[in-house]
């Protein structure tokens, strides 16, 4: 794993040092939301066209329900 | 008490900032702040604009989700932004602006530097649909809204195309 939603391994180290999980996700695969979403009481989310203007809504959408699957419970979409 | 409804902050005058405490405090609340309609159905697709309609179609999955309570709290735009994303200019004291945005439509807004000292202020105006008839050639030359001091606001009507 080389990085972690434009997260460094370096600093993926330095947060695990710190205490934090760090855990993989990837929008383009729903599945790894649920997983990482799993035991988080909140979520922030924030999507925009500019970035990925084809894929926004399908990421949104996905997000969303994973966080609901997982049991997420407050969720901010902004 | 929220569950499912907009809360639209601006322009309901009854909307307190203890609302919004409320509302957020709730164990289950899914808050889409950018909480935006979808342009593009309500321009019979003659306008598409992913920023707002993106969002609408997010939110029309989250409400098919059962979450035990939701908040869909509406913001009022920062009207600076009218300068920054639509053909704008001065004239004299006033804001002239240019926007597809049609018939009737009551638009809450925001003025940043109030936000700053907490207050908000509000402007409604009653918005033409405009197509071409804007003064984009003065455009440019308009030095920035935060340096001026606006008194009113004008909407130049444009002729509607016709299909």
């Amino acid at each position: 794993m080389d990085a972690i939603g434009g997260c460094s391994q370096a600093h993926k180290q330095e947060l695990e040092k710190e205490g934090l999980e760090v855990v993989t996700m990837d929008f383009a695969r729903p599945e790894t939301m649920t997983k990482a979403f799993e035991g988080a009481y909140g979520l922030f989310m924030y999507t925009t066209p500019f970035e990925c203007p084809e894929e926004e809504v399908q990421y949104g959408v996905d997000a969303a329900r994973a966080a609901f699957e997982a049991g997420v419970r407050h969720v901010v979409f902004r | 008490m929220l569950h499912g409804q907009r809360l639209r902050l601006g322009s309901v005058t009854s909307c307190s900032g203890n609302a919004i405490s409320e509302a957020s405090n709730k164990t289950f609340v899914c808050s889409p702040a950018s909480t935006l309609p979808n342009l593009t159905a309500a321009s019979e697709g003659r306008f598409n604009v992913p920023f707002f309609s993106n969002k609408a179609a997010i939110e029309e999955e989250i409400r098919k989700l059962e979450f035990a309570r939701t908040t869909y709290v509406e913001l009022g735009l920062f009207w600076q932004n009218l300068y920054e994303w639509t053909p704008a200019c001065f004239e004299g004291d006033a804001l002239i602006i240019a926007a597809p945005i049609s018939g009737d439509a009551k638009m809450p807004f925001v003025d940043v530097r109030d936000l700053v000292h907490k207050l908000f202020i509000l402007f409604y105006f009653f918005l033409n649909t405009i197509t071409g008839r804007c003064r984009a050639q003065n455009f440019r030359e308009c030095p920035r809204v935060q340096q001026r001091q606006v008194t009113k606001m004008q909407i130049i009507e444009g002729k509607k195309k016709k299909n």
